[in-house]
């Protein structure tokens, strides 16, 4: 399965929440942490409800931690 | 290895193994004599019923050796995979069908067809549970 041409910063942000674990960010999403995981290696794009979700979690806007490349 | 992952793998396994026994038993009876009704529904109830009883035992035990996971509820992740793969098996099942249809041209035997049926049935529920384990494995 090829990687999606969206790109995120979880992991970046993930680290400058006190290193935040995939699943910390999984159980506040609603999602399981293979999920999470699958995101960040770009496996599988999150849906709109979800990034948006992520991003309340960091307090940041979405576009600062999901990145459209084409 | 996921509990997601491990439900779908057992599952995969039971399938192949209990259906695999079902259709070999009664396409040897075929082979030799004529498969009576009673005799049929007797191996295709035997075969489901096993199938529930492993089918529950597997997930018990799964449950037991992964607590915190197999609490969890499907995420937009799991069902999209689960609906990508039913797309895929209902494929599978589709030829199996029209094939079928097509093979009453050449021979009528109502359970010979009904165990044609099942079998396209259980290869797309096979096709099914691989392609789960495959976007599992290699993302949706």
């Amino acid at each position: 399965m090829k990687n999606s041409l969206i790109t995120n910063k979880i992991r970046y942000f993930r680290f400058h929440k006190d290193e935040m674990t995939q699943q910390q960010l999984a159980d506040k999403a609603g999602v399981t942490r293979q999920t999470i995981h699958h995101i960040e290696t770009g496996k599988y794009s999150p849906s709109l409800e979800l990034a948006f979700k992520i991003a309340k979690e960091f307090e940041a806007p979405l576009e600062d931690i999901f990145q459209y490349n084409l | 290895m996921s509990f997601k992952e491990k439900s779908v793998l057992g599952s995969l396994i039971l399938t192949v193994i209990v259906f695999s026994y079902y259709f070999i038993k009664v396409f040897r009876i075929t082979e030799t004599s004529v498969l009576d009704i009673a005799t049929g529904t007797f191996y295709f109830i035997g075969a489901v019923v096993l199938m529930v009883l492993l089918d529950i035992i597997l997930h018990i035990v799964l449950t037991i050796s992964n607590k915190h996971e197999s609490n969890q509820i499907n995420d937009e992740r799991d069902t999209l995979i689960e609906l990508k793969a039913t797309r895929i098996s209902y494929y599978v099942l589709v030829f199996g069908i029209f094939s079928v249809g097509i093979s009453l041209i050449f021979s009528y035997n109502p359970l010979f067809l009904v165990n044609l049926i099942l079998l396209f049935f259980v290869i797309a529920e096979i096709v099914g549970f691989s392609m789960q384990l495959y976007f599992y494995r290699k993302g949706v």
